[in-house]
């Protein structure tokens, strides 16, 4: 394999990486986009994730658990922003807000407080589970790419999957998708919107909280502004993917491709390193403006 | 064996707060047990208030329910429902993206077994097209049950809503003005099912303010008025035009409505030929080739039922909605449907002036104080170099409140007047201006109490004497009666009437005309 083919495999192999955190995060977001409540709050709820995710698995030295402790923590965040929207009926953008100054706060004073540091919290783990046997890895080209990942990135599809199926064809699924679409219909038939849309924001939580841990996991650290706007990216994705679950798959990838480039580009290139990692993000703005001409 | 008398509501009363409306006033309801009863009124006469209230959407504050001789409490849509009481809206309350099949059984999808994680259920789809199909069958419906209803036409979408009541093994079926958002061969199949429907044994309400329906297919039929129950007739033994008298009421200030002739007519102001539009939204009507001019010193009076083509009318002649076609003639300016802007321009500058028939949407701004609206519209004098005057408009504030007997204060929120008094400001404003060659009024009463509508009419009539035109657009026949001088009436979208307002002309005349039973 030439060098000009290992660099492109290796931008690929760590598209899918970085792809996986923006899964979680962008489907779970789905379900509440779908019920009718833009959730800005993925992007704290990442960060609460990887907290408590990346604490719980280095105190107990494993993966298992940390995922676990993810998911309660953003779960209970979002709970929170639930239960002020929908049961107090609080502006959602506001409370949203709220809980993404809030997720930076907490994160930092208990980083403080527990391991005496604002800066990185380095975590001795495990070595991830690979999702396949290594053999399949060898492969040229394909093997890197593809089967190279760990358990959690192999979830994080298997999630994608597994929502589009739940909203697809559960009564669950569709009950929110028509909470969103007239909530006032929902109530005159007999049911209530509302417990759709709290259902909605526990989905929220488990993909953000898994998809903020998958980040952690990804550097086996906690840093301040770990997630640095890949909540919000996520968000874009719902969008650009025009609320389909594979769709926003693809606008997952098609971020995750920007950031990897990104990284790689940095080290190479005389392009000053700052307007190369703004390269994610400019990415999603014209996806936003293409997104928003096809209208 | 089940009782003959599937519904029984007496003394029901509802109020509307803030407004204090009363929608229903002690009324009255029996309906036989496999029958098709009409309910028939004049707009805000009270009966789709009364049937929120059978359908649960509404509480009463006051009276009984008995269903099948049972007294019951019928506190929300979910109890209805378990009493097998139905409500097909007149907008329709549809989940767009979800298939006809999904919408009918929404919340009675048949499920495979087992759920996972004994939590989510997983719809069976192809049961679920199959029920769908059966049961469209078997009340003779054709629907496709896969397609979107959002892709639907609107008599399809009806019929998806008649079949996720009877899905849900409703046995009572109101229907709201379910024909005014159909064709008329639309109407004739809507009819044709809702007698099968009779034949086995479901009960029908009908909500509607079409007297030729209602003697088609209704077996009784109730009036209703001011939201009291006026009387049920057979409608076998009830001519159209006696029900159409019982609609309409008399009128309980008799001679004293008569209306003071003008002046004398000055020049055509604004002149309207082949006006057409589009429907504005679901459930209205679209006008079509209407005609008609009005002059200096004129009023006159333009009359429909709801859903009739008066709200396309009032967006018309507001600049809302631009006409699909017809030309305009405005003081010897003329102009086509392709050019609205430049009609539009004229509201703009203060030649047409406008009292729109929804107040509190187009009126006023709820959250700026009585202040604020008031002079919003003046621009010139209240904001002479960029800057408010504010002591000028304070005085001018007070001036209006103590002149139109407003119970406001000028620096009161807009939000804590009372809707009379929102209109009274609104009135007020119009009114303080300089005087325009044209006003557009709509509803110009609409909810207020007797003396300031008195009030109101007294301004109407000496804006007419001092040589503006006026066009009076009013779904309240005493209130064109008495100030038009001539009066046109839509039906449907089209002019069936245009008439001098003289001795000939009365309610039930009018009231023929509006409810489509006399053409010109």
């Amino acid at each position: 394999m030439s060098d000009r083919a290992m660099i492109f495999v290796d931008i690929l192999k760590y598209t899918v990486v970085a792809a996986t955190p923006l899964l979680y995060a962008s489907i779970g977001g789905l379900f509440s986009e779908l019920a009718g409540m833009l959730n800005i709050a993925l992007e704290g709820l990442m960060g609460i994730g990887a907290f408590f995710g990346m604490a719980a698995a280095g105190l107990s030295h494993n993966v298992f658990i940390g995922a676990v402790a993810a998911i309660t923590s953003a779960v209970a965040a979002s709970l929170l922003m639930g239960a002020v929207t929908i049961r107090f009926r609080a502006n959602v953008f506001i409370v949203g807000l709220a809980i993404n100054l809030l997720a930076g706060g907490v994160t930092t004073v208990l980083s403080q407080r527990w391991y005496h540091t604002k800066a990185v919290v380095a975590f001795s783990l495990p070595a991830p589970l690979p999702a396949f046997p290594a053999a399949l890895a060898q492969i040229p080209f394909v093997g890197p790419i593809l089967f190279s990942h760990s358990v959690l990135t192999v979830c994080a599809w298997l999630w994608a999957i597994g929502a589009a199926f739940i909203i697809r064809n559960s009564r669950h699924g569709i009950r929110i998708r028509a909470t969103g679409m007239n909530a006032q219909a929902v109530s005159v038939l007999g049911y209530s919107p509302d417990r759709a849309r709290v259902a909605a924001m526990i989905w929220s939580g488990v993909g953000s909280g898994l998809g903020g841990f998958a980040l952690g996991l990804s550097i086996s650290a906690f840093v301040p502004n770990i997630v640095s706007g890949r909540g919000w990216i996520a968000l874009v994705a719902i969008y650009l993917g025009q609320k389909k679950p594979l769709w926003i798959a693809a606008s997952c990838l098609l971020f995750a491709f920007a950031e990897s480039l990104s990284n790689y580009v940095q080290g190479f290139s005389s392009i000053p390193p700052l307007l190369v990692l703004a390269l994610p993000y400019a990415v999603t703005l014209v996806s936003l403006i293409a997104a928003g001409n096809k209208k | 064996m089940l009782p003959m008398t599937a519904v029984r509501m007496r003394g029901i009363s509802k109020r509307y707060l803030p407004s204090g409306v009363h929608a229903n006033d002690g009324a009255e309801l029996v309906v036989e047990r496999g029958s098709i009863h009409a309910l028939v009124g004049e707009n805000g006469a009270g009966k789709t208030t009364l049937m929120k209230i059978l359908a649960g959407l509404e509480l009463p504050d006051s009276g009984d329910i008995e269903v099948d001789d049972k007294p019951v409490r019928i506190s929300s849509p979910a109890r209805a429902r378990a009493l097998g009481i139905g409500m097909v809206h007149q907008h329709f309350l549809m989940f767009d993206e979800l298939s006809a099949a999904e919408n009918i059984f929404f919340g009675l999808e048949p499920e495979r077994r087992p759920r996972i994680l004994g939590l989510l259920g997983i719809v069976d789809s192809v049961k679920l097209t199959e029920r769908a199909m059966t049961l469209a069958q078997e009340y003779g419906f054709a629907v496709e049950p896969s397609a979107p209803v959002g892709t639907l036409s609107i008599s399809s979408r009806q019929q998806v809503e008649i079949l996720r009541q009877l899905a849900g093994q409703v046995r009572i079926l109101i229907l709201d003005e379910p024909t005014s958002v159909l064709t008329e061969q639309e109407t004739e199949t809507l009819f044709e099912k809702l007698t099968d429907l009779r034949r086995m044994g479901r009960t029908i309400l009908l909500v509607t303010h079409k007297i030729d329906e209602v003697m088609q297919i209704a077996d009784r039929v109730t009036v209703m008025r001011r939201g009291k129950t006026i009387g049920t007739y057979d409608t076998a033994s009830i001519s159209a035009n006696e029900l159409a008298c019982l609609i309409m009421g008399t009128t309980p200030h008799g001679e004293s409505m008569l209306h003071a002739a003008p002046h004398a007519a000055g020049p055509s102001v604004l002149r309207i030929e082949g006006l057409s539009t589009r429907r504005r939204h679901q459930g209205g009507t679209g006008l079509s080739g209407l005609a008609f001019d009005v002059h200096g010193g004129e009023v006159l009076g333009i009359c429909a039922l709801s859903s009739n083509g008066l709200d396309e009318l009032e967006d018309v002649l507001a600049g809302f909605l631009a006409p699909t076609a017809g030309t305009c003639l405005f003081c010897g300016h003329q102009f086509d449907a392709r050019r609205f802007h430049e009609y539009r321009r004229l509201l703009k500058e203060g030649k047409i002036a406008y009292l729109p028939s929804d107040r509190v949407r187009r009126a006023v701004a709820l959250s700026l104080p009585v202040m604020d609206n008031f002079i919003a519209l003046d621009r010139r004098m209240y904001f002479a170099r960029g800057w408010i005057r504010s002591a000028l408009a304070k005085r001018a504030t007070q001036e209006a409140i103590r002149g139109f007997d407003i119970s406001a204060r000028a620096e009161q929120t807009t939000a804590e007047l009372s809707g009379g008094n929102i209109q009274k400001l609104a009135v007020a404003r119009l009114f303080s201006k300089e005087r325009p060659e044209l006003f557009v009024l709509c509803e110009p009463t609409w909810g207020l109490d007797i003396r300031s509508a008195e009030q109101v009419h007294d301004r109407i009539q000496r804006a007419r004497d001092a040589g503006s035109a006026v066009l009076l657009l009013s779904s309240d026949v005493d209130e064109i009666l008495r100030l038009s001088d001539r009066i046109m009436v839509l039906y449907r979208g089209k002019q069936v009437a245009l008439l001098e307002n003289a001795g000939q002309v009365n309610r039930a005349l009018i009231g023929e005309y509006l409810l489509g039973i006399r053409s010109a």
